[in-house]
């Protein structure tokens, strides 16, 4: 069955305009990732990156999934397949973050926030500052950074990247 | 003709940015504000009284963030804005009445959506811990102690992004730090230390008292001139004051003024013209059960208030 009760088709009147900051992401997209590790060689991957309104359209869900649900399910083979659940809150002017990653047990919150024509989350993992940030933003593409700095934010290290185009 | 500008008393009764007390409850600089209301400081001043909600104070971790009632202190701190901009756009003078040094940010952000640039930051401590300078995994992150370094956009974004832009609430150059009594020792004894290698202007408490406090609040008016800053924010901390004057504090200390070299300093900077608006934070009233020291500290308000309002006539017919 469909959850037709957790999708919208459109944001909630009361918040339209700052629902926008990651409604102009609705849609589904092909990402190519480059992984970059501290140490050793690069990865890269190829996945699929879903985004919709839900919860009579005060949130955006997100699910991402590597590779694309095509290939996973030709292989019996997926890498990652997450949800992540992006939630606006008006008195904060802020968004809320969680990530669930079943696969690895991971679970992540973080805050966002709309920085000049970017979107910027954060969080602590331990002593690091990690953001997650998406940029470049157009209508038929985005880029996304993964960075992290260990010196309480003087300098930054991009551990991820991503560039995806809509497929729909 | 003119007229003095009419004050708007604005109330910010929190004690969001510290730690709890010693019996492990909420501090209580939440109670200041209304105890200066209720000594007639309102009446005093001919002030319109703007008051804001006692917020509630949390004692665990909040979603997100390593700091200390952070979701709440940015709540607070938007509604706080909304009041110090509504008090310039409309004419009149904002001082915000603490309550805990985290109300410097809200203050901040009014003022700056207003149009007003710069900040004094008369304190007996520089507040600039930030997550380059000490271990956000040891302890919550109090505001109380790092409202300099947020306001100059170091730190959670939680607390330094507020309207969009990556621009902090003040730069560092715009940024003038009197009154921390612990930079005499070397860099490397104090975890704050790195402020002395950013670009905000720091006096310590010891070079005040070298200098002598008319010489300094002369040299800093020069100085916001220099900057071409004419609307400036005035943060007072009343732990500048010697703990042998004013104990009822969060973090006491010496050296330190007495209220006369205080209201003196105060006044010098203000008979410049170039402040908006001003607050005052951290007297708690639970640490004073005789009310030892609210005249004292009611009189500098006062006084500090009429000249910022004198200073800023209103050409009337």
């Amino acid at each position: 069955m469909t959850l037709d009760l957790l999708h919208s088709s459109h944001p909630a009147k009361d918040r339209a305009e700052a629902m926008q900051l990651y409604g102009q992401l609705t849609g589904k997209w092909q990402i190519d990732i480059r992984y970059i590790p501290v140490e050793g060689a690069e990865r890269f991957a190829s996945g699929e990156w879903e985004f919709g309104y839900a919860l009579e359209g005060r949130a955006v869900i997100d699910i991402w999934q590597v590779p694309a649900r095509e290939v996973s399910e030709q292989t019996g083979k997926s890498v990652e397949c997450g949800l992540c659940v992006r939630v606006y809150d008006p008195v904060l002017a802020l968004w809320k973050f969680t990530f669930h990653g079943p696969l690895y047990r991971t679970t992540l919150n973080m805050l966002a926030y709309q920085i000049g024509n970017e979107i910027v989350q954060e969080m602590f993992v331990e002593r690091d500052i990690v953001r997650w940030i998406f940029h470049n933003i157009t209508p038929e593409t985005f880029s996304w950074k993964a960075i992290r700095s260990k010196d309480g934010g003087k300098s930054w290290r991009v551990e991820q990247i991503v560039q995806a185009s809509r497929i729909i | 003709m003119s007229t003095a500008k009419q004050i708007t008393l604005i109330t910010a009764p929190s004690s969001l940015g510290l730690r709890p007390n010693e019996k492990g409850l909420e501090p209580t600089t939440w109670q200041a504000p209304d105890l200066y209301l209720k000594s007639g400081l309102s009446q005093k001043l001919q002030a319109k009284v703007v008051k804001l909600e006692h917020p509630t104070y949390t004692f665990d971790p909040q979603f997100g963030t390593k700091i200390r009632n952070g979701l709440v202190i940015r709540a607070f701190s938007l509604q706080l804005a909304a009041k110090v901009e509504e008090a310039l756009h409309t004419g009149t003078i904002p001082i915000v009445l603490g309550g805990d040094c985290s109300i410097l940010l809200g203050c901040l952000l009014g003022a700056k959506r207003a149009g007003s640039k710069g900040l004094v930051h008369v304190d007996g401590h520089c507040d600039y811990f930030h997550p380059g300078n000490y271990d956000v995994t040891t302890r919550l992150g109090t505001v109380a102690g790092m409202d300099l370094a947020l306001a100059t956009g170091k730190g959670e974004l939680l607390l330094t992004q507020w309207d969009k832009t990556d621009r902090s609430l003040v730069s560092e150059q715009d940024a003038f730090h009197i009154g921390e009594r612990s930079l005499e020792k070397t860099e490397s004894e104090i975890e704050w230390g790195d402020i002395t290698s950013s670009e905000i202007t720091v006096i310590t408490l010891q070079k005040l008292l070298e200098d002598g406090l008319e010489t300094t609040a002369t040299n800093i008016c020069k100085a916001l001139h220099k900057r071409n800053l004419s609307q400036v924010w005035l943060h007072v901390d009343f732990d500048i004051l010697d703990q042998c004057y004013l104990p009822a504090v969060d973090s006491p200390g010496s050296p330190g003024l007495n209220f006369g070299e205080l209201e003196s300093f105060l006044l010098t900077l203000l008979r410049s013209g170039y402040f908006v608006g001003m607050d005052f934070t951290i007297y708690d009233p639970g640490l004073d059960p005789e009310r030892t020291y609210v005249s004292a500290l009611m009189q500098i308000i006062e006084k500090c208030s009429l000249q910022i309002s004198h200073n800023q006539t209103i050409k009337t017919q």
